[in-house]
């Protein structure tokens, strides 16, 4: 027992000596140990070193820290090459799918069923007073009661209301005519106004029906109640071609007064 | 006198000389590390080269963190278990083969005469066979630490256990190669 703790410590030592280089069992060990490589794998592996070293001077790619700076950079445009024929086949695939648009376009906007927006948009003038107009104006009629093709499902959402606010600023409707709540209508229509809304829904009222009521109330002469029920009209039928002329002989009457 | 990570640079940067002397610092510490544990030398030859051919080919790709030697043994680390792997039926075989070269050498059994009688040769022959009988972990962390250099952390790293099993198989080979040359030490 003792000599297995006292050889245990001289061990110890031993190892000690060993792991620090003292010991003699490293160099006895490296005395011993004598076998090397041929001179023919030498040769074979330092000619096989010196021609990858010809190539890697023709051919020196960088190392070091300067290569991180290379590869960022490579990998950016790398990254932006990808990038951008991502987006033109996205682009390309988008004009396969989705007709152009363009004032040509057969399909009508809401802006069609404007005469000064249009007339803006197309950069023509509009004859509102010939038939060609009045013809226009009918084909326009038709094409919105008529449902919508499988084609024309994909076209553009209508233009936007402030195309028809724009609308109603160039005509100098007054406020009584304007589309938005706010600044729609009278005081004493203001309330009413949705009641009469829902009124004329219960009683299907057809948009036609009310354009020639509002029609006989101009020709009645009663221009205040013509100019609110085409408010409500434009409110409620915001999309719906109102005649040119419609307006104008409210306009024509209110100048008269 | 020039490092061997500023060597493998200046290799890099296409200095053939740089290899060459690089080459010439490690190329029996691998070969050794090779010989010791298949015990054959074409096999040891074959491995050997087939490690710097790799070095050549990847120098490259070389991490200027890290060690070369580490690099080196770590390599051919990896190629002795591929090797060992694909050839484990011939191994033994060429093992005790590479042994009864040594043994022939000898005029006798090295362990049958005195110590006092035996000249450098039969000494060595003793010396290797102790080390040849050490168990294939024991002994592939005593040549790393006797022919690479290196810590038992970076060893450790090399035979991918962990520092405690590095150095628990260095303090058991020792313990046995001290065991059995202790009439030598």
């Amino acid at each position: 027992m003792t000599d297995q703790i006292k050889d245990e410590k001289e061990f110890r030592e031993f190892y000690q000596d060993y792991l620090e280089g003292q010991s003699d069992l490293s160099d006895l060990y490296q005395q011993s140990e004598t076998v090397q490589p041929s001179e023919k794998i030498d040769q074979t592996i330092l000619n096989a070193a010196k021609k990858q070293s010809n190539k890697s001077q023709l051919v020196h790619f960088p190392t070091g820290r300067h290569s991180r700076y290379y590869s960022l950079a490579a990998g950016i445009a790398v990254f932006s090459l990808v990038g951008l024929l991502v987006f033109k086949t996205w682009e390309t695939e988008q004009k396969h799918l989705q007709p152009e648009f363009s004032v040509e376009s057969t399909a009508p906007t809401e802006a069609d069923y404007i005469p000064s927006a249009a007339e803006s948009r197309l950069g023509t003038s509009i004859k509102t007073n010939s038939s060609a107009a009045r013809d226009d104006l009918l084909e326009k009629e038709q094409a919105y009661k008529s449902p919508p093709k499988e084609e024309e499902a994909i076209r553009p959402a209508p233009a936007p209301a402030a195309l028809a606010l724009e609308y109603q600023a160039t005509r100098k409707i007054s406020p009584a005519m304007m589309r938005s709540k706010a600044t729609a209508l009278p005081q004493k229509n203001k309330k009413q106004s949705p009641q009469k809304m829902m009124d004329r829904e219960i009683q299907s009222i057809s948009a036609q029906d009310w354009l020639k009521k509002i029609q006989e109330l101009i020709s009645t002469d009663k221009r205040q109640q013509a100019k609110e029920e085409l408010a409500l009209f434009i409110q409620a039928y915001p999309d719906y071609p109102v005649d040119n002329e419609l307006i104008k002989a409210i306009e024509v009457q209110e100048k008269i007064k | 006198m020039q490092t061997n990570e500023q060597l493998i640079t200046a290799y890099q940067e296409g200095d053939f000389e740089a290899f060459e002397e690089l080459y010439r610092r490690h190329k029996n510490a691998l070969y050794r590390y090779f010989y010791r544990q298949v015990k054959n030398a074409a096999i040891a030859e074959e491995l050997h080269q087939d490690v710097w051919m790799r070095i050549v080919k990847t120098s490259a790709v070389f991490n200027q963190q890290s060690l070369f030697t580490t690099w080196l043994f770590k390599i051919a680390h990896n190629r002795l278990i591929d090797y060992f792997r694909s050839n484990k039926h011939n191994t033994e075989q060429r093992a005790q083969e590479g042994n009864d070269d040594i043994i022939n050498n000898l005029s006798s059994e090295p362990n049958q005469r005195p110590d006092n009688q035996l000249n450098e040769q039969q000494i060595a022959a003793r010396v290797l066979q102790a080390v040849d009988e050490l168990p294939e972990e024991q002994r592939e962390t005593f040549l790393l630490h006797e022919h690479s250099g290196l810590s038992l952390k970076e060893i450790a790293n090399i035979t991918q256990v962990s520092f405690e099993s590095s150095k628990s198989r260095l303090r058991y080979a020792v313990k046995k190669l001290r065991g059995q040359l202790r009439n030598l030490l």
